[in-house]
């Protein structure tokens, strides 16, 4: 359970087609409400999710 | 591994003070009793120290947790001492009558010191044994194991239990948070596009404006020009005013001589007939007053002056031809007698024009008026002799004036031109208010431009790139887009490999099934596929049938998903089983055991018949420890107080 993300859902993100960055964002993002699963987090999820789609943005 | 070690329970329901100590770390634990014995008020115990609540009771609103034969100030207190994955843990809930929650303390050992975890550090240590979620999948009631399989009970139904186990609910969140900033984006665009609209509007808004103010200045454009021209036309016109304003004043001059000369020919015309009168009536006069003498040069004056003299009354011109003496007795002389005699004969000619028979005074008449008649004569005669004069002297004045008034345009001259240019004042005073007026609207237009544009800076200032947002949203959305498809993935990876493991399981305790197959449905409803293709739900299938399915469940998620090690604690597991199943179930379960603590919670037993050497088994309670390796029970505590 100290894997960054269960297995089930790596091999799950692994099988769908989707550009390497997203993929990346979408480990971050499933990581970080991993993390946060047991707290409230709706509000820093968002947050967390606008900053990585726009740093994202801003970067390209 | 995650083991109980000791659990003191004071005072909690039917305990007054029990402490029960595990011995291993694995193997099989029985707890047996008669109904109502506590064996379930143990499963509440632990959960209750742990996790704040007694979700195992069958009656419903059991929540009071102190016995009921201590008094109100009694402790009430569960404590639970367990190894976690190398540490050791002390859980402690306590409480007194009336306050059924409790404080939960959890402490920390660490060289043989005990060290208080404060707030999330204890909780954290509670989620560490199993999280709350969890539970009814480890700990569990073997009697009510159809809950895990109702769609009915949000907290504790399969699918919500796989959800938690595998996670997916992770997924389920990040899709609902990418749901919610891609509203938050859609909301801004909306907003965007609204201020979009905003500034169509005020430009649309700007654009009449401006041409309002076009219109007005055009309008005060040509007012200037106009007035510029009139104010032109004034200065000529004042200029033609000077220039013409002498031959104005001769003109007028003339006119006024013209004038007076007509009028003195009136009065000369006028004179004539006056001096004619007076003339006649002098001669009347005379001849009445036997003037003769005076008659006589009057005669010679009227010859002289072309005047014709009056007819002489013929009654008078008679008598005195008659009598030879004038009418005042005189003797009228030869001379004044021939004269009289032509007088007569002519006055008798003229007779004979009727005209002339008119006007012809009586000597009555004559008589009557004679004090006056004639006497201003003289007067009459001066005064035309004074007007002719003054005429003639106007007429020289006058053709002098004509002598001076050649080459001068009399039209131009007669154009009224101070008419003109009052006209044209009051025109250009018109125009002034006009332009007053426009000027005003137009001052008003632009201010409601300055507004306008402030506006306009103000919400285009706020907009922000609609493309950079809808980008935004979109990355949003196929993010989300993926977690739906990683989830459905995964889903059916975890459905695949559970309903695989599941069958396993219950296959392996119940060898001799007539199910040839569980299906894990997309819904999460477990279908038991029989070797006559008959396919059984859950509700369908016996009491017994349907523990076996749990335990394989649980067992199967626990292996599957990495709770191996969590013990499981069982009420009621054996009950409505078939006696043939009892040895396979109980090879399962010591299968089991040899990873982790399995507490079985149960009615008193023939240990024989069911698969168990037993060995004292209270008739009250006690918990055993049934050794996998030789199937023996041995007794590791007996609790008769209760």
């Amino acid at each position: 359970m100290e894997d960054y993300l269960n297995q089930d859902m790596t091999e799950a993100l692994n099988v769908i087609e989707i550009p390497e960055e997203g993929k990346q964002m979408l480990n971050t993002i499933l990581f970080q409400e991993r993390s946060h699963k047991d707290q409230e987090w709706d509000d820093d999820a968002v947050t967390v999710i606008v900053r990585l789609l726009e740093s994202s943005e801003d970067a390209e | 591994m995650i083991s109980f070690k000791r659990i003191s329970i004071k005072n909690f329901r039917a305990y007054e003070d029990v402490v029960i100590d595990f011995n291993s770390d694995t193997g099989i634990f029985l707890i047996s009793g008669d109904n109502n014995s506590g064996k379930s008020t143990f499963l509440n115990a632990i959960n209750w120290c742990l996790y704040g609540d007694t979700p195992f009771y069958t009656t419903e609103n059991i929540r009071e947790v102190a016995n009921n034969h201590v008094s109100d100030d009694a402790i009430v207190s569960v404590e639970i001492f367990a190894d976690i994955r190398g540490r050791r843990y002390r859980f402690q809930r306590s409480t007194r009558r009336g306050s059924p929650g409790g404080v939960l303390s959890v402490f920390v050992e660490n060289d043989g010191n005990w060290s208080a975890l404060e707030g999330v550090l204890g909780q954290d240590a509670v989620r560490r044994i199993l999280p709350r979620d969890l539970r009814h999948l480890f700990f569990f009631n073997g009697e009510r194991l159809k809950d895990i399989f109702s769609k009915s009970s949000d907290e504790h139904n399969l699918q919500s239990s796989i959800y938690k186990v595998s996670e997916i609910n992770i997924i389920d969140n990040a899709i609902k948070h990418l749901g919610v900033v891609e509203d938050q984006y859609l909301k801004q665009i909306t907003k965007k596009n609204k201020n979009s609209e905003r500034i169509e509007k005020l430009r649309e808004d700007k654009e009449e404006i401006e041409s309002r103010i076009e219109g007005h200045t055009n309008v005060i454009n040509e007012q200037l020009e106009d007035r510029k021209k009139l104010t032109n036309k004034i200065a000529e016109l004042d200029k033609l005013i000077k220039d013409t304003a002498e031959s104005r004043y001769i003109l007028e001059k003339r006119d006024d001589l013209q004038e007076k000369i007509k009028d003195l020919k009136i009065d000369l015309d006028k004179l004539k007939f006056d001096k004619a009168d007076a003339f006649h009536q002098n001669f009347h006069r005379l001849l009445l007053n036997n003037e003769f003498q005076e008659y006589s040069t009057a005669l010679i004056d009227a010859s002289r002056q072309g005047v014709i003299p009056p007819p002489i009354n013929p009654t008078v011109t008679k008598r005195i031809l008659d009598g030879g003496v004038c009418i005042c007795g005189r003797e009228v002389s030869e001379h004044e007698r021939h004269f009289i005699e032509n007088q007569h004969h002519e006055y008798e000619r003229m007779q004979e024009l009727q005209y002339l028979t008119d006007g012809i005074l009586t000597f009555e008449q004559i008589k009557a008026e004679l004090p006056d008649i004639g006497y201003n004569y003289r007067d009459i005669l001066k005064d035309e002799r004074m007007k002719r004069d003054e005429k003639t002297k106007l007429e020289e004045e006058l053709k002098k004036v004509n002598e001076s008034l050649e080459g001068i345009d009399e039209a131009k001259v007669h154009d009224n031109p101070e008419l003109r240019r009052t006209r044209l004042l009051e025109r250009i005073e018109r125009i002034n208010m006009q332009l007053g007026s426009d000027g005003r609207n137009k001052d008003l237009w632009l201010s409601k431009l300055k507004a306008v544009n402030l506006e306009l800076d103000k919400v285009i200032q706020q907009d922000t790139s609609t493309l950079r947002l809808e980008r935004l949203r979109l990355k949003a959305q196929a993010l989300r887009n993926s977690l739906h498809e990683a989830k459905v993935i995964m889903e059916n990876a975890i459905r695949e490999k559970l309903q695989k493991s599941v069958w396993e399981t219950f296959s392996s305790i119940l060898p001799d099934t007539n199910f040839v197959e569980i299906r894990l449905d997309k819904d999460y409803t477990m279908t038991l596929m029989a070797t006559d293709g008959i396919a059984y739900s859950t509700g369908m299938i016996s009491e017994g049938t349907t523990k076996v399915l749990g335990l394989s469940l649980a067992h199967s998620l626990s292996k599957d998903l990495g709770y191996t090690d969590v013990p499981f604690l069982i009420d009621n597991l054996y009950g409505n089983i078939k006696d043939t199943h009892y040895e396979q179930m109980t090879k399962m379960i010591s299968s089991l055991a040899s990873n982790k603590q399995i507490v079985i919670m149960d009615l008193n037993i023939d240990n024989t018949e069911r698969g168990f050497e037993p060995g004292v088994i209270s008739q009250k309670f006690a918990l055993e420890r049934i050794t996998s390796e030789n199937k023996t029970v041995v007794k590791e505590l007996s609790y008769e107080s209760i």
